[in-house]
């Protein structure tokens, strides 16, 4: 069929109404079809809070059996200061007894700002945010078993947790002239002070 | 159904009417002089885009039968259109209509030729109607509009003569079986005794009937007299007076508009009312005189329906599937506000089962992690005592060696031979790097790498160790490294140092 100029002429408005019109269809078809979606995705929301707050209410008993199981230790945690703001005066206050209680020739320390827990994976931490601030230490020893002592005094101190990095030990040119009681090994080591956040705003105001 | 601007043109007048789908109104006539022709052209301005359908009432038309051999497709196309071109050269309007087919052996097909030999008497209205631009659907010859009223009645006498007043004068269109056979029209001419010229018009078609054989002598002739003026009242009682094989029947006005459904004002308005209502009814007559060029303004009409029509199913099947849509994202929505409400019924209640548990700080999930959490890191701590121990009972056993330095670590460490060193495959472990000096005769090398061997051997020996191995020898042996010293030192009697250093890994959680 040959269509001449008269012919399209006269089909151009139709033409143009079926494509309008067609036009039109398809995105109200796709925008309420869209809207569909969003409501299916909105009630599927509901229902999984819908399911966890029954889940809560069901398991509202073995809650109170956690809260009572955990509540002390986690109050232990934040009196040490290993949950909630760092305490580093704690620290050094704890660096000073511990020289002390060890019988050191004193201590000399670097602490870092604070950053990520480098093994947060390996503790499943989860949504927890776990920190660390790295402290070096620079100790002089009599013998190597003083730095197990000395690390036995910082901890008994309770001013946080800490776990020892690394340490490097080297012997120290003993000066004959110099009477006894001087050290004989320079120690290195790099502690980490591990901190976990308290509570967040919201929840010390619930 | 559509709207339709129905004509009936004749040599005198043209009759129009307008079917709106059900009902035939606005019916005028139109007399075949200047100020008949404007107002008709006034007419088609003021019907904007409506298809007309022309009727033609002439007593210039010819009728004929004609048996052509059986084809079909184009074939038959062709035939037909040569056979039209030899009958009617001199007139563009003419059809043909395939009747039926002969019993005989060679089963040819009948066919009915028709033409209005003389166009001249419409050619007027034609260039009108062609000035206008309004689409043309066809010029039907009017017997053929005339049986779509033996349907409407249910006349189905074997011999049925239809007598019709029209503005062009008494038609009569005889019918046999329910098919067009012959069909006349006479002119009513001024001063004449009317019912008496029509009986005697009447009794001539009969005879000239069986002189052509199509009734005999015998044969009974069912005459029904269309009078939508109720002015032929007399003329059913005058043909039959006298004729035995002659019966009469008789349609009036009243009749008309209750047994055909046509308004009695419209009916009122022109004698060829009925036949526009007729015509109207129709939806496209199939005995079309008019030639293609004619109506291809109305095909082009036709398919800009079918795209609207078309489009507007398109835009009804949209709107009916947003509607669905809509009233499912309604319905949806009512269900997620059942459960939200739902949902904030159970946290209330969980509000008031845990007014009554202790304070806590922080949520209990939280709580039970944070504490897990803190065992964890320190049951992960470790101090460099359990590796030192490790080397010291090794290194006791070894007199003439002196541990001269040591760096100790504690973190991620892979094997050497696991596929993989990512952190994510390496274990948490102690390792330390052990530097050492070997006291030894001069010139012992031997025997000095034989002792550091043992001794790395005795410390992967340990329980706890996982991996011990020399970092660095006291002399580079490799072949691809330079190797420098003199052996004059070797006769000195002091014994010579050599320092050496050995990594050791213990096993993960050590």
């Amino acid at each position: 069929m040959n269509l001449s100029s008269q012919d399209l002429r006269a089909l151009t408005k139709p033409l143009i109404v079926s494509l309008v019109v067609a036009a039109a269809g398809a995105g109200l078809v796709v925008f309420s079809s869209q809207a569909v979606k969003r409501s299916k995705g909105e009630v599927a929301a509901q229902e999984s809070a819908l399911t966890e707050a029954r889940n809560r209410v069901q398991q509202s008993g073995q809650e109170k059996d956690l809260i009572d199981r955990y509540v002390e230790p986690y109050r232990q945690l934040e009196r040490l200061g290993v949950v909630g703001d760092e305490q580093r005066i704690g620290w050094i206050d704890a660096l000073r007894a511990a020289n002390r209680e060890a019988d050191l020739y004193g201590v000399e320390y670097d602490v870092g700002p604070q950053q990520p827990y480098t093994f947060v994976s390996e503790v499943n931490a989860g949504p927890l945010a776990v920190h660390q601030s790295i402290m070096k230490l620079r100790l002089g020893l009599l013998h190597e078993g003083d730095l197990f002592r000395f690390f036995q005094a910082l901890a008994a101190q309770k001013a946080g947790t800490f776990s020892v990095n690394a340490c490097t030990l080297e012997p120290l040119r003993v000066d004959l002239a110099v009477p006894v009681n001087q050290p004989t090994l320079h120690a290195e080591c790099e502690l980490a002070w591990i901190t976990i956040a308290g509570p967040s705003a919201q929840e010390g105001k619930s | 159904m559509a709207r339709k601007l129905v004509l009936c043109a004749s040599s005198s007048m043209l009759a129009a009417g307008i079917w709106t789908g059900r009902a035939l109104t606005s019916v005028r006539s139109f007399a075949d002089n200047e100020d008949g022709q404007r107002a008709f052209a006034n007419l088609l301005r003021a019907t904007h885009r409506t298809p007309v359908y022309l009727m033609a009432d002439t007593v210039d038309e010819d009728y004929r039968f004609e048996t052509l051999p059986h084809t079909t497709g184009k074939d038959r196309r062709d035939m037909v259109e040569r056979k039209l071109k030899q009958l009617y050269r001199s007139t563009p309007f003419y059809g043909a209509n395939l009747q039926e087919r002969d019993e005989g052996k060679r089963r040819d097909d009948r066919y009915l030729f028709a033409a209005l030999t003389n166009p001249e008497v419409f050619n007027p209205w034609l260039r009108i109607l062609t000035a206008s631009g309004l689409p043309i659907a066809g010029v039907f010859p009017v017997p053929m509009v005339s049986l779509g009223l033996t349907k409407t009645l249910e006349l189905k006498e074997p011999n049925l003569l239809l007598v019709s007043k029209h503005a062009a004068g008494i038609r009569q269109t005889f019918i046999k079986q329910g098919r067009f056979r012959i069909s006349r029209l006479t002119p009513i001419r001024a001063g004449d005794a009317v019912i008496e010229s029509c009986a005697e018009e009447i009794r001539n078609t009969r005879m000239y009937l069986d002189a052509l054989n199509v009734t005999h002598v015998d044969d009974v002739l069912n005459v029904v007299v269309v009078d939508q003026d109720d002015s032929l009242t007399a003329l059913g009682t005058a043909v039959v007076k006298g004729r035995r094989n002659l019966r009469a029947s008789h349609l009036g006005a009243n009749d008309l508009v209750t047994k055909v459904g046509i308004d009695r004002k419209a009916l009122e308005a022109s004698q060829d009312a009925l036949h526009l209502y007729l015509l109207g009814q129709r939806k496209l007559p199939e005995f079309n005189l008019a030639p293609p060029t004619l109506t291809s303004g109305f095909a082009r009409h036709q398919v800009s329906r079918g795209i609207l029509a078309a489009s507007a199913g398109v835009g009804a099947l949209a709107a009916a599937w947003c509607a669905v849509n809509v009233y499912q994202t309604m319905h949806l929505k009512s269900e997620a506000q059942r459960i939200s409400n739902m949902t904030r019924q159970e946290q209330a209640r969980y509000q008031e089962i845990t007014r009554s548990f202790p304070p806590t700080p922080v949520p209990t999930d939280k709580l039970q992690l944070t504490v897990d959490v803190a065992g964890r890191i320190a049951s992960m701590a470790r101090l460099p005592d359990a590796a030192f121990r490790v080397v010291g009972q090794t290194l006791d056993k070894y007199p003439l060696v002196r541990l001269t330095g040591v760096q100790w670590k504690h973190g991620r460490y892979a094997a050497p031979d696991a596929n993989s060193t990512s952190a994510s495959t390496a274990q948490l472990s102690q390792s330390a790097t052990l530097h050492l000096e070997l006291t030894s005769q001069p010139g012992d090398i031997k025997g000095a790498l034989a002792s550091i061997n043992t001794l790395v051997r005795e410390l992967g020996k340990n329980e706890h160790v996982a991996e011990a191995k020399v970092a660095k020898m006291p002399l580079n042996l490799a072949s691809t490294g330079s190797l420098t010293g003199s052996t004059a030192s070797a006769r000195q009697e002091q014994p010579q140092t050599s320092q050496f250093d050995v990594e050791v890994v213990l096993k993960p959680g050590v």
